[in-house]
């Protein structure tokens, strides 16, 4: 394994000397496992670039404003981002696969090396967990997508009166309107299901099978011009970092739980140590919702480790009494091993629903109420709410509150089998469908009040204008009206469809044999 | 980077062209006038996706990708900003040559000085013929100053460094609905001039309604109407500043303009409704014309039909100097980029 430091395109050898060391403890203490790396040290301004295009490669206004708030934010202080996790490259000069990894040069030294050690815990994740594996994108691939589409933008100006900018603009903003259709659950397929059919057949229906992947189908199935052809396969592959979403809260839970470590274990100096662990305390608050997933992922991650050391796994532990289980412990000492297996095969909901037990969510329902001051006082009506759902919270509460939360992070959509082509009750079209089958997992696993149902349904509905608007454009594309079937706000099936301009929402009648007409 | 390519003029020409929370009110522009900036707050921009929630509560974005919350963008807005506004909307205006001093131009040769050198030789080499000095001496250089030749000298046309610039404006009831438009258009015409004339710009304001006045720049901006319409006074109170006499000013003194060391803009904004007997203004500003740079007549009124005559009668005496439009009311980007093309726009 080789890490490099550079500044600029120069070898800094003090932090590469750094690096190493750190990454030696992360080794041979911790026994995470990764491939090379080079940070790159980066002004504020460089670091919101590399943010800008690791969110999307290509030279669009979308890019530019992701640049534009970062830059903005960071050098007012406002934000903070200390680390980027980029792609991968192949070095010329040893013919190596190296993770590029940018820093900001303008932390602290402190920062800088504590942030060594949570990047540390992301190369380990991507290396080890299945999900991340199979999505490291590679970085000369990026640029090759930002040079065909400069070249597109040349080509299109050239070949007429069209503004070729705006053209291809257009076609942008449709693929980020497509990009949350991509099967975020790839590995959960059969053979049979991913296999490459023949979907040109006589009849007018397709597919033959349930489809999972939307985008693909329609880069496929929809009428295109060769270049638009082209144009969404290369976003519909820069599309697919969407599925790392699913281990959001392991990827930086366990970076955390790796920074946290070389601060207690792995530094020195005992005021750098102090400085790393208040470091770890700022970022990793529990009352801040938006960064549950460190707050809460460490937390977890400490827990395995705890239950581990202990020997609290397994089906004889499962039958203990609560107080049994708090006072479990057979010093077997694997608590490493065990958050390392942890990690390997799961995605956030199977993590949570693997290892957040009841005895742990009450602990971290103790820990959420402790970290909000008694004299605190709600200077917002968000605040307020905050304040009186951590007063009113209960272990329930939270496991119901982290399901709906990583069930919801992504609706799925599907294309069932005939999904297209003439539809009863619809004309010729394309009928998509909501997977609402969470909604009864979130609903049967827990005591739901009336009010958390309701609330339930408001959250888990498609019909508002984003969607409505959504499918104007995917009715474009396709070229006929497109419909979903989903559930509207009260919890009763509909159908919200389009006709490539306007939408609507049509409630389903149960009792006719087709749906109501467009 | 260079990866970035122009994706932030993308972003920013998408927020031009979108968003009406960069429009500016007019004491925006009297700020960016005098040195400052304002901010705007825009949204984040996103495509519409296919996501959780209603309408009422807020529907997501990207749904929960942690970390990251909503959040806007503070754009700045300079004078920098707004002369970029300009150029895009293709105004160009070029500060008027007028003869104010004259400088000898040395003319060179396509090899440089070489040819006056030439001639400064053959002068020198005539000279020591005629003196004997070459026969005694052989050739030798000893340019004496009589011997020093140069090409063609002529005059140079300079533009001025400084200009004055007399804003008049109608502030009859009639006026009222359309301030917006003429104060955005002369504060864009105002900001142009300090950009070609490095600031040194002086600004004079004149309302006139029954009679004539110059007020601060402050009491210009607010919207104060009453009155009938007179444009002869507001003309005369110009001549008045032209030729240092005395005219009313709310300021406590009365300015004399220098006319003959700087450039001299007046513009006159008004809804064309004058009570005067035409004559007597078209005699008016026939007097001031030698002394001015451009006269620049703004008419914001839907419902007139035709100029006053005075435009036709000056056009004919010197159509250089004199430039109008027909604006219309509502104060957008396009009707004010047409006005600044039809008032400061160089023509072809």
């Amino acid at each position: 394994m080789k890490i490099v430091v550079k500044e600029g395109v120069n070898e800094n050898s003090h932090w590469t000397k750094v690096a190493r060391e750190i990454a030696d403890y992360t080794v041979n203490e911790l026994h995470l496992s990764f491939g090379n790396v080079e940070f790159r040290l980066v002004s504020n301004d460089g670091l919101a670039a590399a943010s800008a295009l690791y969110a999307s490669p290509f030279p669009t206004w979308y890019t530019g404003q992701n640049y534009v708030l970062r830059r903005e934010r960071m050098g007012a202080r406002y934000e903070s981002l200390y680390e980027m996790v980029g792609h991968v490259y192949k070095n010329i000069s040893d013919n190596e696969e190296y993770t590029v990894v940018y820093i900001n040069k303008a932390d602290e030294d402190f920062q800088i090396k504590s942030v060594m050690a949570h990047v540390y815990g992301h190369m380990h994740m991507d290396y080890n967990n299945y999900i991340c594996k199979g999505e490291r994108v590679d970085l000369a691939r990026e640029a090759a997508f930002r040079e065909r589409y400069l070249e597109l933008e040349k080509i299109l100006n050239e070949g007429g009166a069209v503004d070729g900018k705006a053209e291809l603009q257009n076609h942008f903003d449709t693929s980020q309107t497509l990009e949350m259709l991509i099967d975020l659950y790839p590995e959960s397929r059969t053979e049979a299901d991913n296999s490459f059919k023949n979907y040109y057949k006589t009849t007018d229906a397709l597919p033959e099978e349930r489809v999972y992947d939307v985008y693909k189908f329609l880069l496929e199935n929809a009428s295109m011009n060769p270049w638009e052809k082209e144009f969404y396969s290369m976003t519909y592959e820069a599309a697919r970092l969407y599925r790392t979403a699913r281990v959001k809260i392991m990827h930086e839970g366990f970076a955390t739980f790796v920074q946290k470590k070389y601060a207690l274990y792995g530094e020195k100096d005992p005021v750098t140590s102090t400085k790393m662990q208040l470091f770890i305390d700022n970022v990793a608050t529990p009352s801040n919702m938006a960064q549950l997933p460190y707050a809460f992922g460490l937390k977890l991650f400490e827990r395995i480790e705890e239950r581990g050391n202990k020997g609290q796994f397994g089906f004889g532990y499962d039958l203990l009494s609560t107080d049994s289980k708090r006072a479990y412990n057979d010093k077997s000492g694997k608590g490493l091993e065990k958050v390392l297996d942890s990690l390997r095969f799961s995605d956030d909901l199977g993590f949570l629903n693997s290892y957040a037990d009841d005895l742990f969510l009450a602990d971290y329902v103790e820990l959420l109420k402790r970290s909000i001051p008694e004299d605190f006082e709600p200077q917002t009506e968000k605040d307020a709410e905050f304040k009186d759902w951590v007063d009113n919270l209960t272990t329930e509460g939270l496991k119901f509150m982290l399901q709906v939360r990583l069930e919801r992070s992504i609706p799925r959509i599907e294309l069932p089998k005939n999904g297209t082509g003439f539809i009863g009750g619809f004309g010729r079209g394309l009928l998509l469908e909501h997977d609402t089958s969470f909604i009864d997992r979130c609903m049967n696993s827990y005591t739901v009040s009336d009010g958390d149902k309701i609330m339930l349904s408001k959250l888990m509905t498609l019909d508002n204008h984003s969607t409505g608007e959504s499918l104007n454009r995917l009715s474009r594309m396709w070229k006929h009206p497109v419909y979903i079937k989903t559930i509207d706000a009260d919890g009763d099936p509909c159908v919200i469809g389009s006709n490539g301009t306007s939408f609507k929402t049509m409630p389903v009648n149960q009792k006719s044999k087709g749906l109501v007409r467009w | 980077m260079s990866d970035l390519g122009d994706s932030e003029e993308k972003y920013k020409k998408k927020v031009d062209e979108e968003d009406d929370d960069l429009d500016l009110s007019v004491e925006d522009l009297v700020d960016i006038v005098n040195g400052g900036a304002v901010s705007r707050h825009i949204p984040l921009k996103s495509n519409p996706r296919i996501v959780y929630g209603t309408d009422e509560d807020g529907s997501e974005g990207t749904g929960d990708q942690g970390g990251d919350s909503r959040a806007d963008i503070v754009f700045g807005i300079d004078r920098k900003y707004i002369l970029s506004q300009q150029n895009k909307w293709k105004l160009k205006f070029t500060k008027p040559n007028r003869f104010r001093s004259t400088q000898m131009e040395f003319l060179v040769s396509e090899n440089g000085l070489q040819e006056n050198e030439e001639e400064t030789l053959e002068a020198m080499l005539d000279r020591q013929n005629q003196t004997g000095e070459f026969k005694k001496k052989g050739f030798h250089i000893d340019v004496k100053e009589e011997d020093i030749r140069y090409d063609i000298v002529r005059d140079k046309p300079i533009p001025y460094k400084k200009a004055t610039f007399i804003l008049m404006r109608d502030v009859s009831p009639s006026m009222d609905e359309v301030t917006k438009m003429a104060d955005m258009v002369a504060l864009h015409i105002i900001l142009r001039l300090q950009e070609e004339y490095k600031e040194n710009v002086t600004r004079c304001y004149i309302v006139h309604s029954s009679g004539a006045e110059e007020v601060s720049e402050r009491d210009f901006f607010k919207d104060v109407y009453g009155g009938g319409t007179s444009f002869l006074d507001a003309y005369k109170t110009v001549s008045a500043m032209l030729s240092g006499t005395p005219y009313k000013s709310l300021l406590g003194y009365n300015r004399k303009i220098s006319w003959a060391d700087e450039d001299v803009y007046v513009m006159h904004i008004t809804d064309g409704e004058n009570l005067d007997p035409e004559g007597s203004v078209v005699e008016e500003i026939k007097s001031m014309l030698p002394k001015i740079t451009r006269l620049m007549y703004m008419q914001i009124n839907e419902n007139r039909d035709g100029w006053p005559k005075f435009i036709n009668e000056i056009k004919q005496i010197d159509s250089t100097k004199l430039r109008y439009t027909e604006a219309k009311k509502e104060a957008t980007n396009v009707n004010i980029a047409k006005a600044l093309s039809d008032l400061l726009g160089d023509t072809e």
